[in-house]
Parts: C-alpha cells; sequence; structure tokens
C-alpha cells in the first residue's frame, strides 16, 4: 500500500464512520489539515503536490468513505484553470463554471461577465468562483471572482449537497481577466466529468461493499441470502460493475493531459467513457445494492442512501451518459472520419 | 476479499514504438490479404474462420506465439505485444480460428508444464502455422461441469489406453493434435488428483471425428470417439493427476481475452458511418463501452505471465464482454430494420445472429462466470 493510500486510511477512518459528513465534520478538517484537499496541484501554485493519481485516488477515496465535500470540484477543474492560466489556488471553498449559461463582453478597460447558471456545485458557500466566458472571438474570458461579486440561491441535488443557482453580472478590469483559446470550455467539461467518475467509483466501490456484506449475515428461509443464486448472481453483477468502473477511471487518468497542455481525441474518448462507463454502473448498482439490501438499506440508519443518493446525482452532473456518448459518436464522426478502430487505438499512441 | 479488482486500478503504459510498428504491420497484412482473396472480414472468425492457408501466412509473419523464447520458434515479445496483435486480427475479422487454441492456450501451457522435449518438438511447428491443435474438454455428459468428464486413460505396458468421447470440439477434423483432459483417476472422484492432460495425435487409430451441423450451417464442432487409442507416456502434459490444477490456470487466458469482446465488432465497425440519425448516443454508448472493456483485458492480459492466473478478473471480462457482443447485436440490428447500413452490414449481421447463443456459452456459461465472482466475495 502506497503511502497516500495509508494516509488516506487515517484521516477517513474506519469504512463509513464519516459517511454523510460535510465540511463541518472532523474529516474533512482533517484532509484540510493534512493537504490532502490541494492533492496534484503544484506546490508553486498553493497545492501539495502529487500527480493526477493521487488526486483521483484521494477523490475515490473520499467518495467511499461517503463525504459530501468540495474535492472533485477543486482537484479537477479548479487545478485545470489554475494550471491552464498559471495562477495559484487559494485556501478555501472554490468552484469554476464555464458552461453557455455564462457569457463576456468586452467593454471599455476590462470585460463585463453575465451568468445565470443553475445547480453550480458549492455555488452559495464558495470563497471563490472561477469563471470562463465565450467572448465570441474565438476566445474566452477566465477570472476569479471573490464572494461579494456573485448571488446566488441555494439549493441541493438528491444528496444533499450544495447545487446552487448562481448569477453573476460583473465588471471585471483587464488586469484580472486572462484569454484562452475556445476549447478551454470543454476541457474544462472533461475535468468536471472526470472528477464526478471519480466519486462514482468510491460510491459504487462502497455499495458493493455493503450489498456484500450483508448477503452473507442476513437469513431468511435458514439460510444467508447469498445461498441463493439469484441473490449470488446479483452480486456478481455489481461487481462487474465496479471493476469496468475502476479500469474506466485508471485509464482516463493515465489519458489525463500533463497541466496545461491541450487535450487530444484519444484523452476525450477515455474521460467520456470513464463518465459514460461509471454513470450507467451508477444507475444499475444503486438499484441492486437497495435490492440486495431490502427495506433496511431505504432507512436513514443504514449507510447505503448516502452513495445510492450520490450515485444517483453524480451520475447527472458533469454531463450524463447520453451526453457524453453524442460526444463520443461526433468523435468517431468528425475527428477519426468515421474510422472506429483508429478511435479506438489512438490512445496507444499518447 | 476486493483484491480481486485492484488490478483494474493498475496504470497501463502507453504503447512503445515497436508495439504501435507492430499494429502498422498486421494493418498492412490485413488489407494485402483481403485484396488477395487470402480472407474475408467476418464476426466470429476466431472461431469460425479457419484457414490453414491465412494461418501458415500468419506464422510466417511472425505472429503466433510471439511470446515464447527464440529457440522454439518465438519471438520473446511482451504479451501487451502479443494483444496488441491479436485484437489488430481480430478487431479485422480475420480467420484465425486454425492456430488460435495453439497461440492462446496450447503454447503457454506447454512453456508451463511440458518437457523440454515436448518444448522442442511442438512450438516451433505451432509458431510456424503448420501444426493446429484442438481442445478436448467437454463430454457428452461433462458441460460446465467439467471437473465430471469420464474419457478414461488406463496405465498400459508403454503409456495410456484411452476410451471415451469429448463433444463440441471446435475443428477436431482439421486439427493435428487435442489436448485432451482425460481421467486417470477413480470413476466419479473429486477432479483434483484424478484428471490428466494428454497429447493426442488426431489421425492415429482409434480416434473418429464426427462435425456437428449447428444453427448457422456450419459444422465447426465436432464430436470425438476415442476407442482404445494409445497414448505414449511422452505425451503426458505435465503431471499425471494434475490435469484439473493445470486446466484451471489455462482458464485465464481462455476467458479474458479481446475474442470476448470483438466478436462482433466487424459488424459495428461497417456501420460506423451510417450510424441512422437520432441513434448517435447508442453508438457513443457502444464505442465506449469498448474502450473500457479494452481497458480492462489489457490490464487482465498483463498479468497472464505472473504466478497467479486472475481468473476472477478473467471471469469479470468475459461476463461483460459476452454480454456487450450481444447487445451490439440488438442495436446494429435495430439500425438495420430501420433501413441503415449496407450489403456488407447486412451481411455481417446476418453471419452474426446465428452465433450469438454461444457468446454467452463457450469459455464457461456466464451463469458459471458469476458464481466464481461471487465466490470472490464470499458468497458461496
Amino acid at each position: 500500500m502506497s503511502d497516500l493510500e495509508q494516509l488516506l486510511d487515517q484521516v477517513l477512518g474506519k469504512e463509513y464512520a464519516h459517511a454523510g459528513e460535510s465540511v463541518d465534520g472532523s474529516a474533512w478538517e482533517r484532509l484540510v489539515e493534512t493537504g490532502l484537499t490541494r492533492v496534484g496541484i503544484p506546490e508553486s501554485s498553493g497545492g501539495s503536490g502529487g500527480d493526477p493519481r493521487d488526486a483521483a485516488a484521494v477523490t475515490v477515496r473520499a467518495a467511499q468513505a461517503g463525504l459530501g465535500v468540495p474535492l472533485a470540484e477543486t482537484l479537477f477543474p479548479v487545478a485545470y484553470l489554475a494550471a491552464k492560466t498559471f495562477g495559484t489556488v487559494p485556501e478555501g471553498i472554490i468552484t469554476a463554471v464555464g458552461l453557455d449559461t455564462v457569457s463576456a463582453v468586452t467593454v471599455g478597460g476590462g470585460i463585463r461577465f453575465t451568468a445565470s447558471s443553475t445547480a453550480v456545485p458549492w455555488g452559495a458557500v464558495a470563497d471563490e468562483l472561477w469563471l470562463l466566458a465565450p467572448l465570441g472571438t474565438g476566445e474566452v474570458a477566465f477570472t476569479r471572482l471573490p464572494r461579494d461579486e456573485w448571488t446566488a440561491v441555494s439549493g441541493t441535488n438528491l444528496a444533499g449537497e450544495p447545487r446552487d443557482d448562481v448569477t453573476v453580472d460583473a465588471f471585471v478590469r483587464g488586469d484580472r481577466v486572462v484569454l484562452l483559446p475556445i476549447n478551454a470550455v470543454e476541457e474544462l467539461a472533461l475535468t468536471a466529468a472526470l472528477g464526478r467518475s471519480c466519486q462514482l467509483l468510491g460510491a459504487l466501490r462502497a455499495s458493493l461493499r455493503l450489498a456484500a456484506e450483508y448477503v452473507v449475515v442476513r437469513h431468511q428461509f435458514r439460510k444467508p441470502l447469498a445461498a441463493h443464486q439469484a441473490v449470488r448472481h446479483a452480486l456478481a453483477g455489481v461487481a462487474g460493475e465496479v471493476a469496468a468502473a475502476e479500469a474506466a477511471v485508471s485509464q482516463a487518468v493515465d489519458y489525463l493531459p500533463r497541466p496545461g497542455s491541450p487535450f487530444g481525441a484519444s484523452e476525450t474518448l477515455a474521460i467520456a467513457a470513464a463518465k459514460i462507463q461509471t454513470s450507467r454502473g451508477a444507475t444499475r448498482v444503486a438499484r441492486a445494492a437497495h435490492q440486495m439490501l431490502g427495506a433496511l438499506g431505504v432507512t436513514a440508519e443504514h449507510p447505503l442512501h448516502h452513495f445510492s443518493t450520490r450515485l444517483w446525482s453524480w451520475r447527472d452532473e458533469a454531463g450524463s451518459a447520453a451526453h457524453w456518448a453524442g460526444r463520443v459518436a461526433e468523435l468517431v464522426r468528425i475527428e477519426h472520419r468515421g474510422d472506429l478502430w483508429a478511435a479506438l487505438t489512438s490512445s496507444e499512441n499518447r | 476479499m476486493t483484491d480481486s479488482l485492484t488490478l483494474f486500478r493498475e496504470p497501463l503504459d502507453a504503447e512503445p514504438d515497436e508495439i504501435i510498428h507492430e499494429r502498422r504491420r498486421v494493418r498492412r497484412f490485413v488489407r494485402d490479404s483481403v485484396a488477395s482473396g487470402l480472407m474475408t472480414s467476418t464476426c466470429d472468425s476466431w472461431l469460425s474462420g479457419h484457414s490453414p492457408e491465412f494461418s501458415r501466412q500468419v506464422g510466417r509473419s511472425g505472429w503466433i506465439g510471439m511470446t515464447w523464447p527464440l529457440e522454439y520458434g518465438g519471438r520473446e515479445t511482451s504479451t501487451a505485444a502479443r494483444f496488441a496483435v491479436v485484437e489488430e486480427l481480430l478487431a479485422a475479422g480475420a480467420p484465425v480460428a486454425a492456430h488460435w487454441f495453439a497461440d492462446r492456450q496450447i503454447g503457454p501451457s506447454l512453456l508451463r508444464h511440458g518437457t523440454r522435449r515436448q518444448q522442442a518438438f511442438f512450438l516451433p511447428l505451432m509458431a510456424r502455422g503448420e501444426v493446429f491443435f484442438c481442445i478436448g474438454m467437454s463430454e457428452p455428459d461433462s458441460g460446465s461441469d467439467l471437473g465430471s468428464v469420464r474419457t478414461r486413460a488406463t496405465r498400459t505396458a508403454t503409456g495410456w489406453k484411452v476410451n471415451g468421447s469429448k463433444i463440441w470440439t471446435s475443428h477436431a477434423q482439421h486439427a493435428h493434435y487435442m489436448l485432451a483432459l482425460v481421467r486417470t483417476g477413480e470413476p466419479g472422484g473429486r477432479p483434483a488428483g484424478s484428471l490428466t492432460q494428454l497429447i493426442i495425435e488426431m489421425t492415429q487409430p482409434g480416434v473418429t471425428v464426427r462435425p456437428i451441423r449447428t444453427l448457422d450451417g456450419q459444422e465447426h464442432f465436432c464430436e470425438v470417439f476415442f476407442d482404445d487409442v494409445h497414448v505414449t507416456d511422452d505425451r503426458v502434459l505435465g503431471r499425471v493427476g494434475d490435469g484439473w490444477r493445470q486446466v484451471l490456470g489455462e482458464l485465464g487466458f481462455e476467458r479474458s481475452g479481446p475474442e470476448r469482446f470483438l466478436s462482433t465488432y466487424p459488424l459495428l465497425r461497417s456501420m460506423a458511418q451510417n450510424v441512422p440519425d437520432g441513434r448517435e448516443t447508442e453508438f457513443g454508448e457502444l464505442v465506449a463501452r469498448l474502450a473500457v472493456l479494452r481497458a480492462m483485458s489489457g490490464r487482465v492480459s498483463h498479468h497472464l505471465d505472473g504466478v497467479e492466473a486472475p481468473g476472477v478478473a478473467a471471469a469479470i471480462v468475459k461476463d461483460l464482454g459476452t454480454r456487450f457482443e450481444n447487445e451490439s447485436l440488438d442495436v446494429v440490428g435495430e439500425w438495420l430494420s430501420l433501413g441503415a447500413g449496407t450489403p456488407v452490414a447486412r451481411r455481417l449481421f446476418a453471419q452474426a445472429q446465428p452465433k450469438a447463443p454461444g457468446f454467452t456459452l463457450r469459455g464457461g456459461t456466464n451463469e458459471i462466470m458469476r458464481d466464481i465472482i461471487a465466490r470472490a466475495w464470499g458468497l458461496t
């Protein structure tokens, strides 16, 4: 086991000790203290150092422990923007928005950003909002807004995590704006999708574990549930989904470009495939795990709901399976001119 | 207990230049072979596409037994290089069935358990694509329950006398040898200690092969009868009584390879430029799943050299991969029913559909796979 995994064991505690905790819990406090909330970001950019594999490991394990915390946001999209703009990630909660709902217009000496974005992760509680907005000139404008420059209406996803409606109408002086090429918008979306894929993987692992533990101890008809082949096969199906998610996420992290480098077609396919796989797996695993745990699984007392509600939420965030499947089809058609095998194997040439 | 999944987490190195070069060489070879009429692209070509001439050309190109030692006709390449070549041939729908079993599992088994004389005799012939093996496992009364095989080998003064029969043996009518799992211990005894692997020459007296016609109109499955067939001691693979353990070790090779998810690939490829409007997301999902299955299979193949065969991981790849094959057939079939596609796609679909029931049966049924997987989590 690596040093990082050992540290994560210490910080996150045994199994589900901290399941359901958020930023006011002790697990988050320890993650911040130990610098794990800035892993994968260079020290020169305010991070703790390490590579994307480390960032993924922390994100997966926090989700596996059942935490609802702003980790995927910082370690993926925010880290990406920091590298792209040579910026520094400050302390606190940072979230990033880069959708069509954001626009930017050049006015004398600066840029006016307007945004009306729904369900922004941690949008009401963040200390900084990082915005990416198309300028209509083939470039996008990036800026960082302090908390008093946007307003937000609080909301939550099915797991109770903050997903807030954000409104921005701010004039930002030119020296606080960085211009980036237009593909930064999709790259930001890809990094967000990878962050969610890591979280989904963590919740998938935990769901498998909870189901496997339950069906061997729960007895009906004088035998454990696991004595029924239908139950064993349901569990095997869940294990297969988790295995696929493991490989998909591992592959996507492998293909993540070096900080600041552009994303090619193979990186796009690997990350899209990870989000598609983990999202489809989320539906199937949540359903199967609840079926195996019976009525117990739907109670507030049992930890399963911390994972199933997150599986349902994260599945639909940062681009659903259908969204990314459309992108993959387009990638084969356009980037690879219909040559499917070239699309599948081009990643080998990375 | 979750250790069975950790291998899927591992990073996989990017392919080095020599493997990318090897891929290009296979693609050129396939183009030339299609142009010269040596091959036609088909679905399920690893099991149905039997062409001794094609296999000889593949052997001559150095693509059979790539990982084997130089002295036995191999090239001592990495398993990653073999993986690349195999999936290129499968994706192209090339007829590789004649040498398939030799390359995938007989060769590796000989290297693990064979004597130096067996290795020196068989491996170079197999690597040249000149000697083909079939695998004698299933019997009329032993399908999924392989440990119950009854074909019996009894001791003689000079070796073994074999009586019994095998069934569902692919391409037995064309094979030179069979690697057969037979019972050397007590009838009805536990498989551990009672079974032995024998190399049986298919042309010798007492061996009768009867092809079985299947619903696809083909005759690649065979029934093989043994009537007092004499097998000399030097044709025992490994140790007498160790057959069960040896066979279980082979299954990792048999279940995790790209043939478990590429059987319908030529059909999907033929539709890549003909996806009907509004069905793009279905196509994108199939592509994504293929990308993930490749990532899974590649990670398992990395471990096939290791001391312990990754049996549970291989079972997972087999279960997911073969279900993917069926689903890809369902999706593309629907596109074709809407009027999309080309004559080539319709030919491939008509050829693949009758083979579909076999996808989730061969190599151990998916129900057996799921029992193996569940056992790894303590469910029995």
